[in-house]
């Protein structure tokens, strides 16, 4: 199911991609810079995902990926990417099969590593025993494996600080194999950890938002990443970037926040702001959203949207999460007006009068615009409903169903006190059940329904 | 047979049926003359006897139907409650003989005066209890097409039935009440009918009857055409119908289904296969009804999200060429479903708010008898309720149950309880 989607998601957009890549010339993606803001398995990751989705960037990323997929002891994936990188890059037999074997070795050593500790019973060897197998595995590529390791550290975890990097090596695992319901469990466990510093705290909360970004529950992602505390170093480079927290917490907010909210949490928010002075488009678009110059914030978007597709999280949020908020910024467009000129609304949109007015037609069908549309001259007026007529309509409507509802009702309680019910043919021992009630059907239905035979004609 | 005529001609109606009764099989063999006996016998003053030839002329299979058909007709036309309601019987046999004999002989219209008369016969408040006439009066004004003279009973509430004193059984119930709603149906009241088709298959049943199945095909199809989709079944429907009706109804559980997407085609497709299914059921013109009702639920969405709107764009969301779409749209101001007015010289349709206001003489008579009707039906549950904490069977409950130990729990019930205790 999900890799259909993801594959759905990537070819609706491929066609997009490709017109809009070109434009997106190294110049404007700056690889090399955004990669180097990651390290371990999700800057492969990352470099693979890149590779996949935008041809110009191919090669580059390929290669990339390749260099540092050399690094880990990795080597299956790596046969993947040059398997997958179209003759681009050739394979390295030679490192392949040396590493194969020293992974067998290493294997070994660990393990019989982790049967000494148990052995000599001492928990905390037995713990720092398992974690390197553990992390043996996450750098092979293993997450099952890995999981398993981790997890059984837990009873050997002596200190809070223990159970704090248990939580955070699962929690790794868990984002890189797509396993949110881990990450979230060991979030909660991790947060109850009475010494957290903040740079604990900005990983737990990342990835609580990261988490919630993934199940589509944007606002209480967004509210994670608001509440990231900011840190000078980039602690987390194994998952994400501090960039990627000024995105994700700012797109999210944008499409779920009011207004208010997004002054007080987002604009005025002193955390929050130096992470968006990591990515200067990110605050200019929400003050421009904040402003109302809707124009320039969505080509802001617009300019954003191609580096957005190549992000490994987000990618599959975009349109939902611009769609979002392309309707909140109408709503708020119209909010303070009695009508409104469809074509000025249309430039301030840069789109045309007709497919703004499909836009508008559909946010009022759901009832998100309490409006109606003058098609004829191109106007949009706000509908005030008439409290009175809806009160007088909902009391009537009450009152006639109450009425039927209770003398069906008495019915039935008479039908009961009578005991006049239906009950099968076999045991008719009720008053009056003298034939079957088919039968009679059969007698009285079908002649009648003639009506109903011409009547649709 | 004189003997007869002689005890069907005294007074005294305490011993008056037992009198008669024993002439039931001598009537029943005399056939040849039971018209003679008829002519002798006054219909109003001698209405039960006059009933026991009837009854017996039922098994009369070489009668003239014209004969009879005027027999019953000057019997119902005269005949005296008092005596009836002696018989119910009977007079639901004749009743229901007749009713079939006019519609064999193609001649429904002639009995529906009749029949109306007869609604009070074994009933007191023929409006409020019911009796199985009321269900051969319906079946006459469906076969008839007459629909309108059965609007005030149906509209009525039926609330409560007397079998003691009019025989009625369940059959009759739950066919008043899908006839009901094919009346309601025939006059596009549709909720009413909605209404009455859900009756059929709430009512109290420990086995699921052919009424039920029928009526819930139709309350499917009626509620597709409100709203195009289907609400489930109340809560206080028996659970062997909830469990098993669907399964006699795939074809429009299905359709329910592919109404989902509101895709006209689509549906056409999908209704296709199951034609034969609806065309067995005599429903296939609902059907179509119901797709039809698509387009005007459409076109209804279009008039709260534009104010003006031309013909030809409302053709294309509506999928229908512009003649089609201006065609509905006419039909639906006619009707007034919605409130638009067209102006052919640009091809632009305006749409107006709903003129009810909600004032005036009329909202408020009609809000009136709402709030009257609402006391009334207030009194009634207040009275039923009363009776029942106040029987035995029901306080006996209350005390074994207080007395299974679980005393905790019954403490509320206590002040009841001890006092009759």
């Amino acid at each position: 199911m999900e890799d259909d989607m993801v594959i759905e998601v990537a070819g609706s957009s491929n066609g997009e991609k490709t017109t809009t890549t070109s434009s997106l010339s190294s110049s404007e993606f700056d690889l090399e810079n955004y990669i180097n803001n990651y390290s371990g398995n999700t800057k492969i990751n990352r470099l693979i995902f890149i590779a996949e989705h935008c041809k110009p960037l191919e090669a580059e990323a390929y290669q990339m990926a390749a260099k540092e997929v050399q690094k880990t002891p990795n080597y299956e994936l790596y046969k993947t990417i040059v398997g997958k990188s179209h003759g681009i890059l050739s394979l390295d037999s030679a490192w392949v099969d040396n590493m194969a074997k020293k992974n067998l070795a290493q294997l070994d050593k660990l393990d019989s590593d982790l049967n000494t500790a148990k052995a000599n019973m001492v928990k905390d060897s037995i713990r720092l025993a398992q974690n390197e197998l553990g992390e043996f595995y996450y750098k092979s590529g293993d997450y099952p494996n890995a999981m398993k390791s981790f997890v059984r550290t837990r009873d050997y975890c002596t200190t809070s600080k223990n159970i704090l990097t248990m939580c955070f090596n699962i929690i790794k695992v868990g984002i890189e194999n797509v396993n949110y319901s881990h990450v979230i469990t060991y979030v909660t466990k991790a947060e109850q950890s009475p010494d957290l510093d903040n740079a604990s705290r900005a990983k737990l909360n990342s990835c609580m938002g990261l988490a919630n970004l993934h199940l589509s529950k944007y606002k209480p992602a967004a509210k994670k990443f608001i509440e990231t505390p900011f840190e000078q170093a980039n602690v987390f480079s194994d998952v994400l970037s501090q960039q990627d927290i000024a995105i994700y917490g700012g797109l999210c907010a944008l499409a779920t926040f009011d207004r208010s909210e997004l002054k007080k949490k987002v604009i005025d928010d002193p955390t929050f702001k130096q992470f968006m002075e990591l990515v200067p488009e990110v605050r200019e678009l929400i003050n421009d959203f904040y402003n109302s110059k809707y124009g320039s914030c969505l080509s802001y978007l617009d300019k954003l949207k191609p580096s957005l597709l190549l992000d490994v999280h987000l990618f599959e949020h975009v349109e939902v999460l611009y769609s979002k908020i392309r309707s909140k910024s109408l709503i708020q467009y119209f909010s303070p007006y009695v009508s409104v000129d469809l074509n000025v609304m249309a430039t301030a949109f840069n789109t045309t009068v007709q497919s703004l007015e499909k836009e508008i037609s559909k946010l009022i069908m759901d009832d998100s615009i309490q409006a109606r549309i003058d098609s004829h001259n191109k106007r949009l007026y706000a509908r005030k409903t008439d409290q009175r007529t809806s009160t007088f309509e909902k009391t009537i409507q009450v009152g006639n169903d109450f009425q039927n509802s209770t003398n069906n009702l008495l019915l039935r309680l008479e039908m009961l006190n009578n005991n006049i019910t239906t009950t099968s043919g076999r045991n008719k021992n009720n008053n009056g059940m003298d034939f079957e009630k088919s039968q009679f059907l059969e007698n009285f239905h079908p002649q009648h329904s003639h009506f109903f035979q011409s009547h649709g004609r | 047979m004189d003997a007869f005529v002689n005890d069907a001609r005294g007074t005294n109606l305490k011993t008056l049926k037992t009198a008669l009764a024993k002439y039931e099989d001598n009537l029943e063999r005399a056939h040849p003359m039971l018209d003679n006996i008829l002519s002798v016998l006054d219909p109003k003053q001698h209405s039960l006897g006059f009933l026991y030839v009837l009854k017996a002329k039922v098994g009369d299979s070489h009668k003239s139907n014209e004969a009879f058909i005027n027999q019953v007709a000057l019997f119902l036309a005269n005949y005296s409650t008092e005596q009836v309601r002696l018989a119910p019987a009977l007079f639901n046999t004749v009743i229901n003989h007749y009713t079939e004999i006019l519609h064999q002989t193609g001649q429904p219209i002639k009995g529906i005066s009749g029949l109306k008369r007869s609604l009070a016969a074994l009933s007191d408040s023929p409006l409020h209890i019911l009796s199985p006439a009321h269900t051969n009066f319906l079946q006459l004004v469906i076969l008839s097409k007459c629909y309108h003279i059965a609007l005030p009973l149906i509209e009525s509430n039926i609330t409560s039935i007397n079998p003691d004193q009019s025989g009625i059984a369940i059959q009759h119930i739950l066919c008043y009440y899908y006839y009901a709603g094919i009346i309601f149906t025939a006059l596009k009241k549709y909720k009413s009918a909605a209404e009455s088709f859900k009756f059929v298959f709430t009512a109290p049943a420990s086995a699921l009857s052919a009424i039920a199945i029928e009526a819930y095909k139709k309350f499917v199809l009626v509620n597709l055409i409100i709203s195009g989709s289907s609400s489930g079944f109340p809560r206080y429907t028996p659970p062997i119908v909830q469990r098993n009706i669907k399964s006699h109804c795939k074809a429009y559980t299905e359709l329910t289904v592919s109404f989902s997407s509101n895709n006209i085609n689509d549906i056409r497709q999908k209704a296709i296969p199951h034609a034969e299914a609806f065309q067995k059921d005599k429903n296939w013109g609902l059907v179509k009804l119901a797709i039809k009702s698509i387009y005007r639920r459409n076109i209804k969405k279009l008039t709260q999200t534009f104010m003006t709107l031309s013909i030809a764009d409302i053709a294309e969301k509506v999928d229908l060429t512009p003649s089609k779409a201006e065609a509905f749209v006419l039909k639906m101001i006619e009707d007034g479903e919605i409130f638009a007015s067209i102006s052919q010289k640009d091809g632009m349709v305006s749409f107006h708010e709903s003129p009810e206001n909600f004032s005036g003489y009329n909202v408020f008579s009609e809000l009136d008898s709402s709030i009257n009707k609402v006391i009334q039906i207030d009194g009634t549950v207040k009275h039923i309720e009363e009776k029942l904490t106040l029987s035995q069977a029901f306080l006996k409950r209350m005390v074994n149950d207080r007395r299974g130990g679980n005393n905790n729990m019954n403490n509320q019930f206590d002040p009841e309880i001890d006092e009759f205790n």
